[in-house]
């Protein structure tokens, strides 16, 4: 028969082994909820040549209009005909030109998300979009997403930069069961508005027709810039 | 003379005894299996992740071969069952609530790693949610292959440390849980929501094992006799 005494230290250690748990365990992130109204702004100037006729070809722009995959192992990574669409470029983003190099422009429109408690990298599938400069596919140069393996369902985004454009790839991806499938384009894009809007970006939604609608999205991308 | 070898190196012995702890399963050979099939997923991980970490002339590893989208697959696959399913076919086929617990928590713990960002993210929070309720379904297994009983609260030997730790394990669950649920935006919730169904098991396990464990503290408490010397 345990004594009074050596239950209440069991129940003490007890309490305190419960708390320093749940002290240790992380906080959820500060996520901005997604159906919010976005103030709509006039695409800046950058963009205005590319907002009065549809962008039909990856060569027309900097901005890539689809991600591909390559269709065989060890592909021509210049072959156009070896790589097949998978998914539409519905977000651009046109971070402040002053920011720096491509590479540091990128990371710069990713810290947004970071700031959201999106994990970078997260697994996922490798993708790629044309580089026109280069004249080849481009591995994702960043990725992010609200969970590493999106269990029940997630928010992902495949960013490309190109000439200080980056062109987001921005879906919701149905659960694991027990592969992803695309839940929605359209949701991804009202996701990266509301972050962006809420983090002092402007945003203009459905802005420049890439002409490259799938399902339930309609082809017009929105252009976020940062607020200068 | 083996047992004298393990003596000198002292190792052995050493993960045998964690191995037979019963809080982390019943019969230590299928603890081993469950362990075994945690280090398999981490090395799975371990592929993939240096698939995008490791680079030959500034091109990822995973550039040269479209196999790595063959590894993440499985390794989506594999995460998301053992996040989801693995942990209660575990506590049902070995008991310990402690390994039960765990399991879901060791593919996001890579993750984290992987990444850096530590946030009770909606992985995190499922997870925690079947380990809370694995965790209590393997005190009951372990209960019902003790004793024999679909009712193994009744009786008389109940194992007040492991319904403590579970009782532990259940209440940091629910309150990361809850503070999940208070912070996260509508879409979270949503996704969330076919788990939140899995706490009727350790609402129900852990309730009907403390009533037990109060019934029998009183019972005993009444038969004693008031006075001591």
């Amino acid at each position: 028969m345990p004594t009074r005494r050596s239950l209440l230290r069991t129940g003490g250690l007890a309490g305190i082994g419960t708390l320093a748990a749940i002290a240790a365990l992380p906080s959820p992130p500060d996520a901005t909820p997604i159906d919010r109204t976005v103030e709509g702004a006039e695409p800046p100037d950058r963009v205005t040549r590319w907002s009065d006729e549809p962008i039909t070809t990856e060569a027309e722009t900097s901005i890539a209009r689809y991600q591909y995959r390559p269709m065989s192992a060890r592909v021509d990574r210049t072959d156009a005909d070896a790589f097949v669409a998978t998914a539409p470029i519905n977000v651009v983003v046109l971070p402040d030109p002053a920011t720096g190099t491509d590479g540091e422009a990128l990371e710069h429109v990713m810290s947004v998300l970071e700031d959201e408690g999106w994990l970078r990298q997260p697994e996922e599938y490798t993708r790629y979009a044309w580089d026109r400069t280069e004249g080849a596919f481009v591995r994702q140069q960043a990725t992010a997403a609200e969970t590493y393996y999106g269990t029940s369902g997630r928010l992902h985004v495949r960013c490309w930069s190109f000439d200080g454009v980056v062109s987001v790839q921005a879906h919701e991806d149905t659960g694991a069961r027990p592969k992803h499938g695309i839940a929605s384009y359209k949701r991804g894009r009202k996701a990266m508005a509301a972050i962006y809007a809420e983090a002092g970006w402007d945003v203009s939604p459905t802005a420049i027709d890439l002409d490259n609608a799938r399902r339930d999205y309609d082809g017009m991308a929105t252009v976020i810039t940062e607020a200068s | 003379m083996s047992t004298d070898s393990h003596r000198v190196f002292g190792r052995r012995p050493a993960v045998r005894d964690v191995l037979e702890h019963p809080l982390l399963g019943l019969d230590p050979r299928r603890t081993a299996i469950a362990v075994g099939y945690l280090a398999v997923l981490g090395g799975l991980f371990a592929v993939s992740y240096a698939g995008t970490a490791i680079t030959i002339d500034g091109a990822a590893l995973e550039t040269l071969t479209p196999r790595f989208d063959t590894v993440s697959t499985v390794l989506i696959a594999l995460a998301t069952a053992t996040i989801a399913i693995v942990p209660f076919l575990y506590a049902a086929w070995n008991g310990g609530p402690v390994l039960s617990f765990a399991m879901p928590l060791v593919p996001v713990a890579f993750g984290t790693l992987a990444t850096g960002q530590y946030v009770l993210g909606l992985d995190a929070a499922i997870a925690l949610t079947v380990g809370g309720a694995a965790s209590t379904l393997a005190l009951f297994a372990t209960g019902v292959r003790r004793t024999g009983s679909l009712r193994p609260w009744r009786t008389a030997d109940l194992d007040g440390t492991h319904l403590l730790v579970v009782t532990m394990l259940a209440v940091v669950a629910a309150v990361s849980v809850g503070r999940f649920v208070a912070g996260s935006p509508p879409r979270n919730l949503e996704w969330y929501a076919p788990f939140a169904a899995l706490w009727l098991v350790p609402v129900a396990v852990v309730g009907v094992y403390w009533q037990a464990a109060m019934r029998t503290a009183i019972a005993t408490r009444t038969e004693r006799p008031d006075s001591e010397p």
